[in-house]
């Protein structure tokens, strides 16, 4: 009896072990019977949301917060991080605080990681069927549908919900040329033009699905640079503008070369990253003669994509590569070049043209999703309950897959937005006098990055969705000019987000460094490309293109 | 004899050490918070050092996160780009040590010469401004005045018929600019604590001297100079403790790949290698590393001008 109080503390500190070994066992079978059944919202939870456009803006209390709470009987704790800055992600993912639904935009962990990590829970099939019918419908007529995000080991559990990239289809990006130039230098247009639209600066911009070839392009350029084509008697303008921390201003030039930024491919029976490919080699050796012609702004080198576009919008440049969206000007892009100059100079005139053509008929871009318009992850964090995970599916799916919450992102058309042309068949503008997303109204707040249904119209201007029908997204322009990779690790199978984690940061520095030398003429291309590749696969390039070889191949994915 | 009489009475002394503990007792008060926050803020967060050892994994946390074994250290030294940036690093921060450590001295010796009052108030406040701007900022400003089309430097040299120089592109310009830039930047500000060691002086010395015959100068190496010795001294040690920190906030806004053989320093690469790929064991150990460094070159450079002078940090 002296000693009981020993044993009550060792009692406890067993059971306690116990509790704690407990805790970190695997996944316990759910019983979806003894959840509450859909739309029995009748117990009150407390949910940290947060979306693909959580940036810390967000009030409490805000308007579509009030509105979800009352809906869904919960109480939403807004996230005040910014999930599109990598440092504070960072920072979220290695203290292991995060919000009960997550889907960062800044890089971090893979959708693997984070469950490998503990930081995520899975999803039980039978709770996605029974929750979020839509969502589920989406993935049956999607393919490869339910196979993405598949937890390991295991066909019925998921580690995240997938997003569908519908606005990522087909070519995003094209070439466009200083039309008012081209006239005035007495060049003709590949083929027949027609403008994109009719007023707001859309008249002067035009289009036309012919291209040239890089040798013609070559003639421009050079035309732009030397024989004054804006006519003020001065040598002031050039025909490229590049920049220094995206590789955007050269996608046409690579893809007729055939290959993409980024991409793998398959190259004299081998498979290679497209930075140590002979195409991209060749793509380089061409971009150096222009800079030795003169053709490129030489203060490129210092400019980073926000700057060269406000430097294209002076007007001393003839071409500039853009997305279909920024030639259909839509709102989000006006700052942006090519159509920034539209907006600040009445006499200014694009001809946007398809991409180039090079000189073994390759002509194309890098599909901005490798296989399947199916990507991104909804994450759910490991801490979050059956019951709880049963109410975030209900708001997931109505958020994000019913076209009846369009108000969760633009409010009530007519009082807090307005269409931008014809009703439901153009984009939805969120009027000035509110916040464009979170604030105090809340608008993106809660969402994920995913297009269903009509939603990509509700965010794509009708000249975006014409130009897509007439080029961007049609059979033939896809089947022919989308570049894809060789291989792509789409369902996580392989180590390679690991090793490039691991490598990317040598590697990255490896190539930006030798291609800017190699433009510039500081090395010589073909004296210096053999150690150039060595020292890339020696920094880790190797073990990847290895760990690369054991995934599958698109052609298969796409086949399948 | 000193020793021995210390030694006679150990009871004593410590008596006399309360005593004194119990006299400035309101002051030691006021130092418990300090320590505390001291504790809490600098050495309490210490412990997260373990993950430069292991391969840190979110979910299991420092603790129970494997041990790796010095991989990231054998990495970090089997590592071209990290070799080269900790050249950069050391041979930057040198120039900096060399140029930049003695400007302000030099500001600070010129300033307090100058008798009219104005100037030197105007002079002072002008060469602080720069200090209170981000590098952000700055870096805006050198991007322009270094442009090979609107810079104000080329449109100088092309007077004399020089074509364009992208100096911000070039290997043999950058390094001298990061020097010059920050010299600009920091003069003023690092001046003020000479000005005000020497603010301190005894002004009776410098009369003597006057009586003595001394002119200015004889009285700034004589007097002056002397008198700001220690605290030069003390920055010194502090800043060569510092080697490993040639400036992150500065390069970041100003290099590109261009200059990247001569201008990617540890911190820089860390950022892009080890932080943006969510590297975050890797860079504890480069920062575990860099730190090492400092800790010893300051133990070393204080032990060396110990001997050498009564001067040092302790």
């Amino acid at each position: 009896m002296k000693h009981w109080w020993k044993n009550m503390l060792i009692a406890l500190l067993a059971a306690v072990i116990a509790g704690c070994n407990a805790d970190s066992g695997a996944e316990s079978e759910v019983d979806v019977g003894e959840l509450p059944e859909p739309g029995d919202f009748s117990d009150e939870l407390s949910i940290q949301l947060s979306g693909s456009w959580t940036q810390g803006n967000i009030e409490d209390n805000n308007w579509v917060q009030q509105r979800l709470e009352e809906m869904f009987n919960i109480e939403i704790v807004n996230s005040k991080m910014d999930t599109w800055n990598a440092d504070e992600v960072s920072l979220a993912v290695a203290s292991g605080d995060l919000p009960d639904t997550f889907s960062f935009t800044a890089a971090s962990l893979s959708t693997q990681e984070f469950y490998q990590n503990d930081l995520t829970r899975t999803i039980p099939r039978e709770m996605i069927e029974k929750y979020a019918p839509k969502y589920a419908q989406m993935l049956d007529e999607t393919p490869p549908g339910w196979e993405m995000n598949k937890a390991p080991d295991s066909d019925d559990e998921y580690l995240a919900l997938t997003g569908i990239q519908s606005h990522t289809e087909g070519l995003l990006w094209t070439s466009t040329f200083r039309l008012d130039w081209l006239e005035e230098l007495g060049i003709d247009p590949p083929g027949d033009i027609e403008p994109v639209g009719t007023e707001g600066g859309l008249e002067r911009i035009y289009f036309t699905d012919e291209a040239y070839t890089l040798d013609e392009l070559e003639e421009i350029l050079r035309a732009f640079t030397f024989d004054d084509p804006n006519g003020n008697g001065k040598n002031d303008t050039y025909g490229l503008l590049p920049y220094n921390d995206q590789l955007h201003w050269m996608n046409t030039i690579m893809g007729a070369h055939g290959v993409a930024p980024g991409y793998n491919l398959e190259e004299d029976g081998e498979i290679k990253a497209a930075e140590i490919s002979n195409r991209y080699k060749e793509a380089l050796k061409r971009l150096a003669k222009w800079y030795d012609m003169g053709l490129m702004d030489p203060e490129w080198t210092t400019l980073d994509v926000e700057k060269a576009w406000e430097k294209y919008q002076i007007g001393n440049t003839g071409y500039f590569t853009a997305q279909r969206s920024y030639v259909a000007m839509e709102d989000w892009t006006t700052m942006r070049a090519p159509q920034n100059l539209i907006l600040a100079d009445e006499e200014a005139k694009l001809l946007v043209t398809a991409p180039e053509i090079g000189p073994d008929g390759d002509q194309g871009v890098g599909s901005w999703m490798p296989v399947t318009t199916l990507g991104q992850s909804y994450h759910i964090s490991k801490d979050v309950t059956d019951e709880e995970l049963a109410r975030i599916l209900q708001i997931f799916d109505f958020v994000n897959h019913d076209d009846e919450a369009r108000w969760t992102l633009y409010g009530e058309v007519g009082e807090h937005s307005e269409w931008q042309g014809e009703p439901d068949e153009s984009a939805i503008i969120i009027n000035d006098e509110y916040p464009a997303e979170e604030g105090d109204m809340g608008f993106w707040a809660y969402n994920f990055r995913t297009y269903p249904g009509e939603r990509l119209t509700w965010l794509t201007s009708q000249y975006t969705l014409e130009l897509m029908d007439k080029f961007f997204t049609r059979d033939d322009v896809v089947e022919n000019m989308l570049i894809r990779p060789h291989r792509e690790d789409l369902f996580e199978e392989t180590h390679i987000t690991e090793l490039q984690q691991r490598y990317s940061g040598q590697l990255d520095t490896i190539v930006e460094e030798f291609r800017m030398r190699a433009i510039v003429g500081e090395i010589d291309i073909d004296q210096e490309w053999d150690s150039y590749v060595q020292n890339w696969l020696n920094n880790g390039g190797q073990e990847i293109l290895d760990e690369l070889e054991k995934a599958p191949l698109v052609s298969d994915l796409l086949s399948e | 004899m000193q020793k021995a009489k210390s030694n006679d009475n150990p009871n004593q002394t410590k008596h006399a050490h309360w005593k004194n503990v119990k006299k400035y007792t309101p002051f030691y008060l006021m130092l418990i918070l300090p320590v505390i926050m001291l504790g809490v803020f600098s050495y309490g967060p210490m412990y997260g050092i373990i993950i430069a050892f292991k391969d840190f994994s979110p979910g299991l946390g420092m603790w129970r996160s494997p041990w790796n074994n010095f991989d990231h250290f054998t990495r970090m030294f089997n590592d071209f780009l990290f070799l080269r940036a900790l050249r950069n690093t050391i041979w930057i921060s040198l120039l900096k040590i060399i140029i930049s450590f003695p400007a302000p001295i030099i500001f600070a010796l010129l300033l307090n010469e100058v008798r009219q009052m104005t100037f030197k108030k105007i002079t002072q406040s002008v060469s602080y401004l720069p200090h209170f701007m981000s590098w952000v900022i700055l870096s805006s400003m050198i991007v322009e005045v270094f442009s090979p089309q609107r810079g104000i430097i080329n449109y100088f040299i092309g007077l004399f018929g020089v074509e364009p120089i992208h100096f911000l592109a070039s290997k043999a310009a950058f390094v001298p600019i990061l020097v010059g830039t920050d010299i600009w930047k920091e003069l003023g500000y690092a001046a003020i604590i000479y000005l005000a060691t020497m603010s301190a002086i005894d002004p009776g010395l410098y009369e003597a001297a006057d009586m003595d015959g001394a002119n200015r100068f004889h009285k700034m190496i004589h007097i002056t100079i002397p008198s700001i010795m220690p605290m030069i001294i003390v920055l010194f040690i502090l800043r060569l403790g510092a080697i490993l920190n040639a400036g992150f906030d500065q390069i970041l806004n100003l290099y590109n790949p261009m200059v990247y053989e001569v201008a990617d320093i540890i911190d820089t690469y860390v950022y892009r290698a080890g932080l943006e790929q969510f590297q975050l064991d890797y860079a504890t150990a480069v920062g575990l590393f860099k730190n090492i460094v400092g800790i010893l070159l300051i133990v070393f450079a204080n032990m060396l001008i110990r001997r050498k002078s009564e001067h040092g940090i302790w």
